[in-house]
């Protein structure tokens, strides 16, 4: 009886884990697919935020050359090629910072505007004209 | 002040790539991000300045010495300093702009949940 009771238990067990199995595959697969699913969508790739930011940094390049009256490729292209325009982007931004002494106080590598003021000297900026430059080729590929 | 706006501007990156899991390629979409800070900014004092001869002496840098550079960054000095402009709104104005325009890119491959998340981080 005891034995009959363990073969039963087992058989119980087994009938049991079945259906935790069965149930848990009906209930959790799905929401594990779901999870998945939001999981992959959530989780870009990082080429494609780089490609993103790319875009971002081409609207404000572009924005800045159409809103600033600097539309004219070739004469852009010209001074970016001689560096003037470096110089020249770094102009409000330096003035600006001349009339916000709080800026000066945090020293040239704390803050925008120190940046800016450094604009010539920095990676940023350079990286910066970089990509105007890349713009104004695509500009003038385009136009071609 | 503009330092901590700019502070928080950085923390805001760091906080979108950590909601992202970005791992890799971070220091060139700041680098993207930040770049995209500087023109927009940059355009939006450009756009306040109300001298007409100064800013069309920006514009037309060609024949410009160094000697020249200097007298144009010192009238800048005079022009920008006697405006009415409010360069604390301004460049907050920029970095909202700029991070909002950054997530409206990421948009269409988010779901709303996400890019919801990611507005409330930038909003915070």
């Amino acid at each position: 009886m005891a034995e009959g009771s363990g073969e039963g238990s087992k058989r119980d067990w087994k009938s049991l884990w079945g259906i935790i199995k069965n149930t848990a595959e009906l209930t959790v697969k799905p929401s594990v697919e779901i999870a998945k699913d939001k999981f992959e969508k959530v989780t870009l790739n990082a080429k494609e935020i780089l490609e993103s930011s790319k875009s971002l940094l081409r609207e404000n390049v572009h924005n800045f050359v159409v809103q600033t009256g600097l539309n004219d490729p070739e004469k852009m292209l010209y001074r970016v090629s001689r560096g003037i325009m470096v110089g020249v982007t770094a102009v409000p931004l330096m003035v600006a910072a001349s009339v916000i002494p709080e800026a000066f106080s945090q020293g040239v590598d704390k803050g925008f505007l120190a940046l800016g003021i450094t604009a010539t000297r920095t990676v940023l900026p350079l990286h910066a004209m970089r990509e105007a430059k890349r713009f104004i080729n695509e500009i003038g590929k385009k136009e071609q | 002040m503009i330092d901590q706006q700019y502070q928080k501007f950085e923390e805001s990156i760091e906080k979108l790539f950590s909601s992202l899991s970005l791992e890799s390629e971070k220091e060139e979409i700041k680098k993207n991000i930040i770049a995209s800070l500087y023109f927009n900014y940059l355009a939006a004092i450009m756009n306040l300045i109300q001298d007409d001869s100064f800013k069309q002496k920006l514009k037309n840098p060609e024949e410009l010495s160094s000697d020249d550079f200097n007298v144009l960054v010192e009238e800048g000095k005079k022009v920008l300093t006697g405006s009415n402009i409010n360069y604390e709104e301004t460049f907050t104005n920029s970095c909202n702009t700029v991070l909002n325009d950054f997530i409206s890119e990421l948009e269409p491959k988010l779901t709303p949940e996400k890019t919801a998340e990611l507005r409330t981080i930038i909003a915070q």
